[in-house]
């Protein structure tokens, strides 16, 4: 939980806190990085506030990033030169000259104004230019640290740390440390997560013999082959997991590599369409301020087109689409490898901006398996793991960004548990209330253009209506629970089936759920209550003694109480 | 749950029932007489449909959540039950609170009542024991959370 810091440390941590920092070591794990100069520092001896890379200051006067800070001063000063005549007296150029030089200038004042440190188990980041805010992070609560490599960073040898830390609020709470130099940031990232293991933690539903020993570099390759027979394309890779692997001699056991058909998948995928339709809709904006003369030679007119040439354009911009699609997913998804190395879990991808998210393994409760429609077309799927304290908005935690189905319970069944459990089905009252449920809007419509006379709207509510019916069919083969002891499944969605496998032990309650026409029916919703996630996921519409018996065999003793009263009235 | 949340809740059914009625008495008093025959009828009719409507809300609601809302504190976790039309479990162990709140709004307190909500790391996973008398409220949340403090993980 990023707390602010009491009012005594407001002004600076460093001087009230230097004195017990040199006894305090969290970096047990972390190797020499030999980057020298102050940012390593802050990583090895854990005493003083390091300041980043000061390359990071050219990078953040290009991309402009210290005048959202600066702003109210600048409208100011334009104002004041606006008035006072002070385009005449000083000239364009001239005044262009000062922005520039007030960028570089703002980019290096908040260069000078960041520290960080490690220091008694937590990450103390100091910034602000004007206004001062010093953040304290307590390093158990840190689950995941993304670190991202832009163009401008991998040309300077630099890295963007953003640091997340379990809190209950989804704000703008999480840590950020830009431009340390590649190394610092890999060991710092090994300091910040890799050096706090527990004794006998390891992942979940995974035999202790096939996991990574840090403590023994030198005899743990063998066992990892023996732990690992039946994975077709695994092995042990040493310090090969990327860019920034070099200062991490852990063994990486690899889970997952992207292969380049997988991008293929692309266009299927609601949001990765959605990337070039930006990409237009952005282009769009410009194209009424182009001179007419640019587009004379366009000598189309749409409204003269025969069926055949309206066909072929809806082609070609279906292809663009498509295009598109995969092209958004070659930047996104670029060489996408998964490996473990000790108690992280590592993920790499990205074509311009390379992306290395880190999580810790014991963290992960369980995992999401996605499918859309026009994934389930391809048999394509989205995996995601569900962290407690991360919440499953944000891209950190998944596995799999768009793979063959089998990949990803392939990889669901390594990186976190196995679940061969068939999943139950819903009753049939299930069925009907899915069928309602998806063809009401139609018949709404419907009902509202019969009785307004508007054959547009009967049209539309008719093809709602009848489109309804295999949604609702659909919805409802989607519904399923199930339970093998230690972790549940449930499953729901049509359009974007989901099917959640979680740890018994994530959940910290359970909500059931009857409305009336539920009753009647005889079916009632379960809801798990979770830490990780979306923080509830629901078996929809079970029969109500499946409902009640998947909640109270997934909890503790406290479950039993939803059990049927008269079973356990004292 | 004590018995003069039957007042309270008749309160907020008033409160809620003139929110409705007095925008509906205004529509009925201020309908132009060229508006069409229709709007006039149902402009007339439907300040008195729901105030039947919203008399029988008053009377037999609040009775019928008292008889049907109900919450426990067993030695392992907080049970509840809320809800008229549909029926709401709720089941959370003492081992996963995260924070217990004590909250009176303005009408709890000319009641003398209390809500209990009781927090997990669950974003979707608070529970809420409405309408205790306010002494037994204090004493629930002082005795879940000194409970709750008896584990040592950080309940996630």
């Amino acid at each position: 939980m990023p707390t602010e810091p009491p009012p005594s440390a407001q002004s600076e941590p460093s001087s009230s806190q230097r004195g017990k920092m040199a006894t305090n070591s969290t970096s047990k794990g972390a190797p020499d990085s030999g980057a020298g100069g102050v940012a390593a520092a802050g990583v090895e001896g854990e005493s003083e506030p390091a300041r980043t890379s000061a390359k990071v200051i050219a990078i953040h006067a290009l991309t402009i990033r210290g005048l959202r800070e600066a702003l109210p001063g600048l409208v100011a000063a334009f104002a004041w030169l606006g008035f006072s005549g002070g385009v005449r007296s000083f000239g364009i150029a001239g005044i262009l000259l000062a922005a520039a030089a007030a960028l570089v200038g703002l980019a290096a004042l908040s260069w000078y104004r960041f520290t960080y440190q490690v220091a008694n188990r937590q990450l103390i980041i100091s910034q602000g230019i004007f206004s001062r805010r010093v953040r304290t992070i307590p390093v158990d609560r840190i689950r995941a640290i993304d670190s991202q490599v832009g163009p401008l960073h991998r040309l300077l040898g630099l890295a963007r740390l953003k640091i997340e830390a379990a809190a209950a609020g989804t704000g703008n709470e999480e840590a950020e440390i830009d431009g340390l130099p590649t190394e610092t940031a890999a060991a710092l990232r090994g300091a910040l997560l890799g050096a706090r293991r527990r004794p006998g933690a390891q992942p979940p539903g995974r035999p202790a013999a096939g996991y990574a020993d840090p403590a023994r570099p030198s005899d743990a390759g063998d066992q990892h082959l023996g732990g690992f027979d039946g994975n077709h394309q695994g092995g042990v890779l040493v310090g090969a997991g990327g860019p920034e692997s070099a200062d991490e001699v852990l063994e990486a056991v690899e889970y997952s590599r992207s292969r380049l058909s997988w991008l293929l998948y692309a266009p299927l995928v609601g949001s990765y369409l959605a990337i070039p339709l930006a990409g237009l809709a952005f282009l769009s904006q410009f194209l009424d301020d182009l001179p007419e003369s640019w587009f004379a030679w366009v000598k189309v007119d749409p409204s003269t087109f025969s069926p055949a040439q309206f066909a072929l354009a809806i082609a070609a911009l279906l292809a663009l689409l498509a295009i598109g699609a995969v092209i958004g997913a070659v930047f996104l998804n670029w060489r996408f490898v998964l490996v473990r190395r000790g108690e992280l879990m590592v993920s790499e991808r990205g074509l311009l901006t390379r992306r290395t998210v880190s999580v810790e393994i014991p963290r992960i409760r369980g995992y999401t398996l996605s499918e859309g429609l026009g994934m389930r077309l391809v048999r394509a799927a989205r995996l995601t793991a569900l962290i407690t304290g991360v919440s499953s908005a944000n891209s950190r935690s998944q596995l799999l960004p768009l793979g063959p189905r089998r990949e990803a319970v392939d990889v669901a069944e390594r990186a976190v548990r196995r679940f061969d459990t068939p999943l139950r089905r819903h009753p049939p009252a299930a069925l009907r209330r899915r069928l309602v449920r998806a063809i009401l809007p139609g018949v709404a419509v419907l009902a509202a253009g019969v009785s307004l006379g508007f054959e547009a709207v009967i049209f539309v509510g008719a093809v709602m209506t009848i489109l309804g019916i295999p949604l609702g069919i659909d919805r409802y083969r989607s519904l399923g629970h199930g339970s093998d002891g230690d972790a549940f499944a449930v499953r729901s969605g049509s359009l974007v089936r989901q099917t959640t496998v979680m740890q018994r032990r994530a959940v910290v309650g359970w909500k059931v759920q009857q409305s009336l026409f539920q009753k009647r029916a005889g079916v009632s919703t379960a809801t798990a209550l979770v830490g990780a996630g979306t923080g509830a996921y629901s078996a929809l519409d079970a029969a109500s003694a499946d409902a009640l018996d998947l909640a109270a065999s997934n909890g503790g003793r406290w479950a039993r109480e939803l059990l049927p009263r008269p079973q356990n009235h004292r | 749950m004590a018995s003069s949340a039957i007042g309270l809740w008749t309160v907020q059914e008033i409160i809620g029932a003139l929110f409705l009625l007095i925008p509906a008495m205004a529509a009925s008093l201020f309908v132009p007489d060229a508006a069409p025959g229709w709007l006039v009828v149902a402009t007339d009719i439907l300040p008195w449909a729901l105030a039947a409507f919203f008399l029988g809300a008053v009377v037999v609601l609040p009775r019928y959540k008292y008889a049907v809302h109900r919450w426990e504190v067993t030695p392992d976790g907080i049970y509840t039950l809320t809800g008229w039309l549909s029926r709401t479990w709720i089941l959370v162990p003492i081992s996963r609170i995260q924070t217990v709140d004590v909250t009176r709004g303005p009408l709890q307190r000319m009641f003398g009542l209390a809500t209990v909500s009781v927090r997990t790391a669950s974003a979707q996973g608070s529970v809420e024991i409405e309408q205790l008398e306010a002494y037994t409220a204090a004493q629930v949340a002082d005795d879940l959370s000194k409970r709750a403090n008896l584990y040592d993980d950080d309940a996630t």
